[in-house]
């Protein structure tokens, strides 16, 4: 999948549809998908012609609903504060898990850097995040218990009892 | 010749609309409707093509007279989830560009005829027999819309002009045709095909509850009048409003040049150009 929007220091937007919470590289990058949306297109205009395979038969030409997928920005490669922001046209790469579990752990220790920003922004998309560290890295398991149960309560304080 | 200003004479302009209105329209042609089936029914296995075009004006900053010119072909093959759409363009220099564009609009119809049961072209072409162009501009029309006749009918292929409003008097009367016969005609009825002074015959259909739209067909084949009719109708309920055909309403959206192709053009050509206009003002 390739970037088609960057808005922002912190956001960016590639075409296709990506599960929420799925550690990616774009270009000096690493980020996290955050949301899913599907673009109006052409074909909503022809919906009430007929069923979808209908129109497909009928009206082979008009594009498909396209899905975009966008990112928030965690960290550059390296672990640090980013520089350079991605472009439009970057490739967006997914990390298998050892990627993952490779650049969460620089000089022989965890490192989550943006935890307090996904936190403060985003606390259902860190506690997946968190999860799924957790797998990949049990012998912290002591320490992602606390962030969740932090992330949980941070949740609970918002529910007006 | 009246005294005074044109305002000052407004009732003497109401009066003769009104005589005009008031006059015994006898209109007669046939009216016909087409059979409500379904259009997916009529249009199944259907090879139909819909052309339009597009231009650029010419850029007069660069100091050349140039512009350009591009038509878009599409053929959809309903019922098999099929279509193919090309493109064909021409920079044009100091000719005329409405000309240009018509001409790169009908060889695309030509260049696809042999393969299709229908081609749809965006306006009218009967119109360039009766207009008040130049002889010169009248004749090269003409040249064009005749050699496609004579391919249509040479591979039996009815070549159809769609105008959704129409402001000819083929029925002789003051008053253009499409006003005369908004109310005889009711919702997806039609006329018999009228006689015109081009090689084409003319058709009014009421596609929408407003005015009925002009269909030109050629002659030769007035007498599938009915078949035509029913893919125009078929064409016209697919299309986004049910009252203007899918396959031109497609035609059009790949034939436009938008304002970032426009932009882009305007770049290259900037780039890659000396703009004569600047080296005049240079070496004054």
């Amino acid at each position: 999948m390739k970037i088609v929007r960057v808005d922002s220091k912190k956001w960016f937007e590639a075409e296709g549809e990506l599960s929420i919470g799925e550690f990616v590289r774009a270009g000096d990058v690493i980020a996290i998908s955050a949301e899913v949306h599907q673009e109006e297109d052409e074909i909503v205009k022809y919906l009430s012609k007929g069923d979808v395979e209908r129109i497909k038969a009928f009206l082979p030409d008009l594009g498909e609903p396209k899905f975009k997928t966008r990112f928030i920005i965690l960290m550059d490669i390296d672990g640090k504060e980013p520089r350079n922001l991605p472009k439009i046209g970057d490739e967006v790469e997914i990390l298998d898990e050892r990627e993952v579990a490779e650049v969460h752990f620089r000089k022989g220790k965890l490192s989550l850097p943006y935890l307090p920003y996904l936190m403060r922004n985003d606390r259902n998309l860190a506690r997946i995040a968190v999860l799924k560290l957790m797998d990949l890295f049990p012998e912290y398991r002591e320490i992602f218990d606390v962030i969740l149960a932090e992330i949980e309560y941070s949740l609970l304080r918002e529910v007006d009892l | 010749m009246m005294e005074g200003k044109l305002f000052d004479n407004l009732e003497k302009f109401i009066e003769k609309i009104r005589e005009i209105r008031e006059r015994d329209y006898r209109i007669d042609i046939e009216k016909r409707g087409v059979e409500l089936r379904d259009e997916f029914e009529i249009l199944d296995g259907l090879r139909v093509l819909g052309v339009d075009g597009s231009q650029i004006n010419p850029l007069k900053d660069f100091g050349i007279p140039f512009g350009g010119v591009q038509s878009a072909g599409i053929t959809v093959y309903h019922g098999r989830g099929d279509y193919d759409v090309s493109y064909k363009s021409r920079i044009v220099l100091d000719t005329n560009m409405e000309l240009e564009r018509f001409r790169l609009e009908v060889e695309m119809i030509k260049s696809k005829i042999d393969s299709i049961d229908y081609a749809f072209f965006d306006g009218s072409l009967g119109a360039f027999y009766t207009s008040e162009l130049s002889e010169a501009l009248k004749k090269a029309y003409q040249k064009e819309i005749d050699s496609l006749i004579e391919l249509s009918e040479k591979f039996e292929v009815p070549v159809i002009g769609y105008v959704d409003r129409s402001y000819t008097r083929d029925l002789g009367y003051p008053v253009y045709d499409s006003y005369l016969l908004a109310d005889c005609l009711e919702l997806y009825e039609y006329t018999s095909p009228i006689k015109t002074k081009s090689p084409l015959n003319a058709i009014y259909f009421k596609s929408n509850p407003s005015l009925p739209s002009r269909i030109e067909i050629p002659e030769w084949c007035s007498s599938k009048a009915g078949d035509i009719m029913k893919v125009v109708f078929a064409e016209c309920r697919l299309g986004s409003t049910s009252g203007y055909p899918y396959i031109l309403e497609r035609a059009h959206y790949y034939a436009r040049v938008d304002e970032r192709e426009k932009r882009a053009f305007v770049r290259l050509v900037k780039s890659s150009g000396v703009s004569f206009k600047y080296l005049s003002k240079v070496i004054l």
